[in-house]
Parts: C-alpha cells; sequence; structure tokens
C-alpha cells in the first residue's frame, strides 16, 4: 500500500525508460552490430533477410527472455527479503535457484523433455517449490539471518551435490557437458519456443508476487500485528511459496541459474522505496530487468572467442556485493 | 453496540490449561487495566481477544459479533493491537509506519484516499509526532517509539485498543504521555484493555481492572473495589505499601515477603 509518492514515481518513470534504451542496445549487440534504424526497420519487415532474422528469431527472443528472466529474479528477491524480513535472502542463496536447476537437470537426464516440452519448466518449479518448502521446514518462518542462511547453504549444498550425481550418472560425456554448461546460466541461443514455454507461469508467479505488497508492508511490524491488522498468514506464505516457484521455477528452466541479481537489485533500491517492502516490489522487479539486461549485453561486448555465461557475470558483480553485506551485518549480529 | 464481550473462554496448549473460564465483557468509552503475576496468562488473554489464538473453550464477541465469524478484515476495523515491546524489521520513517495502521482501510486496487492520509495526520498529531513524522523509526528513543506504535494503531480508528505492556520501559513522563493518550481515546468513547505491570498507575487512572493469576480470572472491578492491599499482596506474593496522597489512595510493592 502507502503512498506511491513522486521519489518512487520518479525512479520507476526512470527504470522503465532505461528498460527501453538497455533493450535497444541488446538487440544491437552481437557478432554484427546493427544500428538502431536497422533494428526498427527489421522487427516490422517480413522479408526473409539474414538481418530480419538475427533481429526476429535470435536477438528479440534473447532480450524478451531477459526482461522476462530479471523481472522474475528482482520481484522474487524483494519479495522474499520481505517475507523473511531479511536483507540476505535470495532465491539463489536459500536455494531455489539450486533445487529448480535440480529439478530441470532430473527432467533433463530423464529424456522427458524430447516428448513434452513443458516437462522442463514443470521439473524447475517443482524443484523450487520443494526448496521453498524445505526452507520453511528447516528454518522456520521466523527465523533469524543466521538460522536462514545456514538452512539455504545446507540445501544448495544438498541441491549441488544431487545435481552433480545425476551428471556423473549421465549416459555420454557430451550430455554432461551441454547440462553444466547450461547450468552456468545464458541466454544465448534461446528461441521464441523458450519465451512462449515459460510466458504463462512466469506472468501468473509475477502476478501473484504483485498482490503481496501490503501483507508485506504489515509484516514489517510482525506477524501478530499482521494478522491483527486483517491479513491471513497462512494465504500469505502460499501465495509467495507459489509465486517464486513459478517465476523462480521457470526462469531457471530455460536459463540456468543467474544468480545475485535478487539480492543486489533491492538492497540498491530499498533506500529509494523508502525502506517500505510493498513499493520495493514493483521497484525490484523493474531494477531486475535492466540488471539482467545489462550484464546480457556485457558478456556480449566483452566477448571475443565463446562467449562468457550470463550467471558468471552475475556472480562475479553478486559475490562481492553478498560479501559486503555479510560484514555489514557482521556489526548487527555481535 | 460496540460492547466486547469473553465469555467461558479457555485455552490449553498440549496438557496445560494456560487460560480457564475466563468471563468479563468491557464497555464502550472504558479503560480495563489487566494485571497478574507474570506467566498469569496475560498475554495469552490478549491475543485470545485478537483472535491470534486457538481457544478450546468459549467464544469472544466484539461489537455484537463473534470473532470466529466476522472476517478478518472488519474485526481489524474494530480493533487493534500495540504488542510487547513492538518491532519494525525495516527503518521506516514514523509517518509510513503510523500509516500501515490504515492498512485494514485500502486494498491492492485502493491505495489511501485523502481522507486515509488526513487521519494518518491526525494521530500524528495527537501522540506529538508532528515534528519527527519525516524521522526514520530507527533513530527514535523509547518514548518516542512508544507514541508511534500508539499512533499507528489509533489511526486505524478501533473501538477497542488492546496494548500489551505499553508503559513497560518507559519513564514517568512519558509513561503519563502514554496514560494521557489512553484517558483521551476513552474519552472519545473508544475501549481500552491494556496490560500493566505498574500496580499504582492501573489503580490511579483505568476505570476498571482485570487480575489474572495462574490462568484463572481471580477480580474483576473498579480499582477500589478489588486492588485491596491484602488482596494484592497475596496476588503478587510480596508485601504491599498503602498510601494516601491528596485524598487518592495508591498501592506500591514494598519488598518480598
Amino acid at each position: 500500500m502507502i503512498k506511491f509518492d513522486r521519489k518512487a514515481l520518479l525512479w520507476s518513470v526512470l527504470l522503465i525508460f532505461l528498460i527501453f534504451v538497455l533493450s535497444l542496445l541488446s538487440l544491437s549487440q552481437g557478432p554484427t552490430f546493427l544500428p538502431l534504424d536497422t533494428i526498427i526497420s527489421s522487427l516490422y519487415s517480413q522479408a526473409n533477410t539474414s538481418t530480419n532474422i538475427i533481429i526476429q528469431e535470435i536477438r528479440l527472443p534473447r532480450t524478451l527472455l531477459s526482461i522476462m528472466i530479471g523481472a522474475a529474479l528482482g520481484l522474487s528477491g524483494a519479495a522474499l527479503q520481505g517475507y523473511l524480513r531479511n536483507p540476505l535472502a535470495e532465491p539463489g542463496i536459500i536455494g531455489v535457484s539450486g533445487c529448480a536447476a535440480l529439478g530441470a537437470v532430473i527432467v533433463f537426464y530423464s529424456g522427458l523433455t524430447s516428448i513434452i516440452s513443458i516437462a522442463l519448466p514443470l521439473g524447475g518449479m517443482a524443484g523450487a517449490a520443494i526448496s521453498v518448502l524445505l526452507l520453511g521446514l528447516l528454518a522456520g518462518y521466523k527465523s533469524s539471518v543466521m538460522t536462514i542462511i545456514l538452512a539455504g547453504v545446507a540445501i544448495t549444498s544438498l541441491a549441488g551435490s544431487l545435481t552433480s550425481l545425476v551428471l556423473s550418472l549421465a549416459p555420454n560425456p557430451f550430455a554432461t557437458f551441454e547440462i553444466f554448461f547450461w547450468l552456468l546460466g545464458s541466454l544465448a541461443d534461446r528461441s521464441f519456443e523458450h519465451v512462449k514455454l515459460i510466458v504463462f507461469p512466469l506472468v501468473i508467479g509475477i502476478g501473484l508476487l504483485l498482490t503481496t505488497g501490503r501483507a508485506l508492508d504489515a509484516l514489517t511490524l510482525g506477524e501478530d500485528v499482521a494478522s491483527s491488522l486483517g491479513f491471513n498468514l497462512q494465504r500469505i506464505k502460499w501465495t509467495i511459496v507459489i509465486g517464486i516457484s513459478l517465476a523462480v521455477g521457470v526462469a531457471v528452466s530455460v536459463s540456468g541459474i543467474i544468480g545475485f541479481v535478487g539480492l543486489v537489485v533491492p538492497h540498491l533500491l530499498r533506500p529509494i522505496a523508502d525502506f517500505r517492502p510493498g513499493i520495493l516490489l514493483p521497484l525490484s522487479m523493474l531494477g531486475g530487468i535492466n540488471l539482467t539486461l545489462a550484464a546480457d549485453i556485457l558478456v556480449r561486448v566483452v566477448s571475443q572467442g565463446p562467449e562468457l555465461k550470463l550467471g558468471i557475470v552475475t556472480a562475479l558483480i553478486g559475490s562481492p556485493f553478498f560479501l559486503y553485506l555479510v560484514i555489514k551485518s557482521r556489526s548487527k549480529l555481535q | 453496540m460496540t460492547e466486547t464481550i469473553v465469555s467461558n473462554l479457555s485455552v490449553s496448549i498440549g496438557q496445560k490449561d494456560i487460560l480457564s473460564n475466563i468471563n468479563f465483557s468491557i464497555k464502550s468509552g472504558e479503560t480495563v487495566g489487566l494485571i497478574g503475576p507474570n506467566g498469569s496468562g496475560k498475554t495469552t488473554l490478549m491475543r485470545s481477544i485478537l483472535g491470534l489464538q486457538k481457544l478450546s473453550k468459549g467464544e469472544v464477541f466484539v461489537g455484537g459479533e463473534n470473532i470466529k465469524i466476522i472476517s478478518k478484515n472488519k474485526l481489524a476495523k474494530q480493533m487493534a493491537f500495540i504488542p510487547q515491546g513492538g518491532t519494525s524489521e525495516w527503518p521506516l520513517t514514523v509517518e509510513n509506519l503510523v500509516a500501515l495502521g490504515r492498512l485494514p482501510y485500502t486494498t491492492n486496487f485502493s491505495p489511501p484516499s485523502p481522507i486515509d492520509w488526513e487521519i494518518i495526520q491526525n494521530s500524528i498529531d495527537l501522540c506529538g509526532l508532528k515534528d519527527l513524522s519525516t524521522r526514520r523509526v530507527s533513530s527514535l528513543s523509547g518514548g518516542e517509539w512508544a507514541r508511534v506504535c500508539f499512533a499507528r494503531a489509533i489511526s486505524s480508528e478501533p473501538n477497542l485498543l488492546l496494548a500489551d505492556e505499553p508503559i513497560a520501559f518507559l519513564d514517568p513522563k512519558h509513561c503519563f504521555q502514554i496514560i494521557t493518550l489512553i484517558k483521551n481515546l476513552a474519552a472519545r468513547g473508544k475501549s481500552a484493555l491494556v496490560i500493566l505491570h505498574d500496580l499504582s498507575i492501573t489503580m490511579r487512572f483505568f476505570d476498571r481492572v482485570i487480575i489474572l493469576k495462574d490462568g484463572k480470572l481471580v477480580a474483576v472491578g473498579s480499582p477500589k473495589e478489588v486492588m485491596s492491599e491484602n488482596f494484592i499482596a497475596d496476588t503478587f506474593e510480596v508485601d504491599i505499601l498503602q498510601g494516601q496522597a491528596n485524598s487518592e489512595s495508591f498501592i506500591m510493592p514494598w519488598k518480598i515477603r
């Protein structure tokens, strides 16, 4: 709830404008640079030229996936931090992404993807849902920073070792290689098939998470007061679990693990939201889109030979940031 | 009709009876102090009235409606709760925190209206927080924070305020400030149920007193009726000093027995 005041509104407009700019940049970047007028004419052209094919079938789906997955990651991070009332919570750190990847890898390995294409995002969703429930079971929903992180580490390492197990059982080295590279997180060589595959669950997940803003605001005052303000805590819990499972689960099933977006973005935008978790949700969604688009442009600009993996770039940006947050919170914990 | 009725209320957790067979009512415009030794079930009773505690027996009616049947949102408009100590997990500004009290009146699709903001500003003014409204709550003193919690609660415009030890950590001046706010609320026809440990404040400022011990209601009535020296001494198992000042009698805990 609360006043969507001028500062938040101004930043939303700015972030939306940046999304347009970065989207155009994303369409222009690749092995061949394409200027703005070519991009715009190609987007509407029916002709079967190679430029049109590059824009419409390679760069456009890639850009759309950056936007969708960035939105899912930024929003999920903000929702999870608001719900657990903990600035260190993030789908990657607490094991959601790891479990979603495990789910997707199991589906990959089983060969179900060749029978029904929807199996892959379903696997990702199931993995993500299990991890959030496991986290609730291990740490409880009113737990300290330490308990959450520890439970998350436990879940992440469990998912990691099970993923390694599946990899080591893979029938041929090429399959192992393929899954391994997919896990590193990338948006390269994705098509409109991927966009179509995840758009519905992703939009539903994002929609669910966006409805929790008022409840997250109320939770600022603790669970008893939130409940006395008329919120059904069980319903909020399940909305968050299902929303994150849908959004992050399908995102990971298409892109592999792109970590730290959900950690960095809400943290940077929190002062702009005046620390209100509700307003932070849409802001973080827009911020997540910007960061993912920018990082995916970066991997294409800096790579000379084979393309750098997007998941590696976000981890390189995110890990030092995570360390900084840990050091900052150390003084509070002592 | 804004009366609150607690009827045959019992709460057990496992085999243990936390509260047994509690009966009382609170009229509009009445301030009721809830006292009793630690562990006597005061907080559980308050949580039961709020619908936060599963009852093993009995019923609670607020404004003539059973809290089990009435919607959570309707209940939130009837009652506001100030928990012990209170927390703000994020360093909101005073104004934004007080605004949380209007949550029951808004939805995802209808943000707070100008009327809501007027009520929020009024609550801030009533609690003397005007100069602090843009301050972050993390930078407030204990007395300021207590008033912010109070302002948030009254911005819900509740008919019944439930406060769990709102003056526990306050110095005498800030303590009297909160008591004055509670009395002003009652003067506007609202009622308040307040958990306290300060016996002399309870005796001097509250219309009625409920005394709990070991999960049972041992006395309910006006302070003069129920807060006799001997009865309080027996209930709290300490020696009590009784005195007179300006033709008002007061009591204070004196020493352990």
